[in-house]
């Protein structure tokens, strides 16, 4: 197109997306989108068909997650829209860069109970970082650009733009020439004094523990995470969402920390006299009760979001910045200084627990962390997990050796079942020369298994592995330990076959149920380049140990049903 | 806690409800008036320090998103 052509509002749309450097949205269309679906008809931009607007938010979830590039979404108004918000709120929650264009109803119906009408920028106020209706085609550009910034940071999140069908049906007369991306807004450093200070609690530290989270994968961080690990020599360790920062085979890396954390991450830190809480903003099921976190601690805390400070845990030293650049700072600030050696104590740290134990109830069916170990074991290095929510996420967790943190894509914060699939779908066509696994519970898988038909139709070489414990396994574990064994709508004894479910759809499956099956099972899997389902036959009442108990201590662990 | 605050978009007196709310504090006072496209805003909160704080810090990030939209 010519540019001083009329563009429509649709045209628009699409315009502003390739300046932004996006390549591929996922979504549904609808009757009030219409005109930007006919504006994609033999346009460039891939858009990907899910089978459900859920799916379309968490496939750009997951391509976001392990790309670093704001993932984008389409869907219409009213249900299209309102299917999104789970997806975005998942998005909120862990800080994922997300742009959702939904359709509207025309103008003059808005507020009239229009046919397929939600007031979505209403619904998705919480939901997202920002949201905005707009009201005029020449208002558009501007608004998809500031959605575009907003979401890009300084803390990621999603925002959604919401087009009335007139507004992209309506003509621009003086559409602007191409532009580059606008950069993300420039993060705050932290000052020289807190990094003074910062520097100051290392040095006079005897038990210092990194903890490194989410913000670390956000600011690209993770060579400045492991610059410093390496130059303190110092135990750390890492929420669900900083796994993969730390390198997988650093002795001193104690494993992830929190609820279902290793022994000695939670350990150590209940035992250091100081905490460098960096990119992470103590999640309660990280801290478990706050009043008994990290007692003995100093805490220094770099976050890029000065809301975090002392939201849940008081900050003796703030480092408020983007978390790379306080991490260079730091870096260099201790090059000028000698450091005491925590050898001896990142020694007596490693020490304090063994890994995660084994379930050691009485059974001879296929144990879900059996195979986990196995998959860990055979996949390729490089491979990207995803997961659904519940054990299994859990006992991945546990388990994962990511190279980095966005090789391990995880609903973390909101914990949203369902999201396995979908968002492996994104991590795909995100990353098409990888290896891309997504570990479902039998639960979850059946939230969005219409993605099957998404991962067919795109000849997509996502692999499935189900643990099937034929229940709700991480609601049974706690009415088992917490509940008095009232096992109250959990039973999934009425499971469907998945292997014939992955005929339905055209993609292989197979099916185990014991432990000599698993090898030969695995490797099968995994040397397809094609989509493959491997439905695992496990153990129904296996439980993930340690458990934190809800309200109580880091330290206060359970490792058996008995402790 | 009373905070004086400008945006560029008056539906920023939602998300502010929304926060008062989501937080447990009380609303005591909300005052919004208009000048050259800009919405000033001046709200009186009632809540526990912790919870202030906590809303504090978003108001602030609000403003700057707020900012940033209209830019």
């Amino acid at each position: 197109m010519n540019h001083a052509d009329p563009m429509t509002g649709a045209q628009l749309i699409l315009k502003v997306l390739e300046d932004e450097g996006v390549d591929v949205v996922f979504g549904y269309p609808g009757g009030a989108i219409m005109p930007l679906y006919d504006a994609l008809y033999g346009h460039s931009l891939r858009h990907i068909l899910t089978r459900h607007e859920q799916g379309a938010a968490f496939a750009a979830g997951g391509f976001a997650r392990s790309t670093g590039r704001v993932g984008v979404c389409f869907a219409t108004s009213g249900p299209g829209a309102t299917n999104l918000v789970t997806g975005l709120v998942d998005a909120l929650m862990d800080s994922v860069p997300i742009v959702a264009i939904t359709g509207q109803v025309r103008t003059v119906l808005m507020g009239t109970d229009g046919f397929q009408e939600a007031d979505v920028t209403a619904i998705t106020h919480t939901a997202t970082k920002r949201n905005v209706c707009v009201r005029s085609v020449d208002d558009l550009e501007r608004s998809l650009r500031a959605a575009f910034r907003i979401a890009r940071g300084p803390r990621p999140g999603p925002v959604l733009v919401d087009v009335p069908t007139d507004i992209l049906k309506a003509t621009l007369k003086n559409p602007s020439p191409p532009r580059e991306p606008q950069a993300r807004r420039v993060p705050a450093a932290p000052s020289r004094d807190a990094i003074r200070q910062a520097a100051d609690l290392i040095v006079a530290a005897a038990r210092p523990v990194l903890i490194v989270g989410g913000g670390a994968r956000t600011s690209d961080a993770v060579r400045e995470f492991r610059e410093l690990c390496a130059a303190l020599r110092a135990p750390h360790t890492a929420t669900i969402n900083g796994l993969g920062c730390a390198h997988p085979d650093d002795p001193r890396f104690l494993g992830m920390l929190g609820m279902h954390g290793w022994k000695a991450a939670n350990l150590a830190v209940a035992q250091a006299d100081l905490i460098l809480a960096l990119g992470m903003r103590f999640d309660d099921r990280v801290t478990g009760r706050t009043d008994r976190f990290a007692q003995k601690a100093k805490i220094v805390h770099a976050d890029i979001d000065e809301a975090e400070f002392d939201k849940i845990i008081h900050a003796d030293v703030r480092l408020h910045g983007d978390l790379r650049t306080s991490l260079r700072a730091l870096i260099d600030e201790l090059d000028r200084r000698p450091l005491p050696s925590f050898d001896s104590w990142s020694r007596e740290a490693r020490a304090l627990g063994a890994p995660p134990p084994r379930d050691h109830t009485e059974h001879s069916n296929l144990s879900a962390t059996d195979v986990l170990d196995a998959l860990v074991a055979a996949a390729p290095a490089d491979t990207i997990i995803t997961t659904d929510v519940g054990q299994h996420q859990m006992w991945m967790a546990q388990r994962v050796r990511p190279v980095d943190p966005r090789s391990f894509i995880t609903s973390a914060g909101l914990g949203t079942m369902g999201f396995g699939v979908p968002s492996a779908v994104g991590a795909q066509f995100g990353n098409p020369e990888r290896t891309v696994i997504a570990v479902c519970g039998d639960g979850g898988f059946q939230m969005t298994l219409n993605e099957l038909a998404t991962i067919r139709r795109y000849g997509l070489p996502v692999k499935i592995l189900i643990i099937d414990n034929q229940r709700l396994g991480m609601v049974r574990q706690w009415q088992e330990l917490f509940y008095e064994r009232r096992y109250s709508a959990v039973d999934l004894t009425d499971n469907p076959d998945f292997t014939a479910l992955a005929g339905a759809f055209g993609i292989r499956g197979e099916s185990i149920a014991s432990a000599p099956e698993l090898p030969g099972a695995l490797d099968r899997f995994l040397r397809l380049r094609e989509p493959a389902l491997l439905h695992c036959a496990c153990h129904p009442m296996e439980n993930v140990w340690p458990i934190i108990p809800p309200g109580g201590a880091t330290t206060e662990a359970m490792e058996s049903a008995s402790a | 806690m009373t905070k004086t605050l400008e945006f560029h978009d008056w539906r920023e007196v939602a998300r502010i409800l929304n926060f008062i709310n989501r937080f447990g504090c009380s609303l005591e006072s909300l005052e919004v008036h208009s000048t050259d496209g800009l919405f000033h805003t001046r709200v009186t909160v009632n809540g526990n320090p912790e919870a202030l704080r906590r809303l504090d810090a978003q108001l602030t990030k609000l403003t700057d998103d707020d900012k940033e939209m209209a830019r």
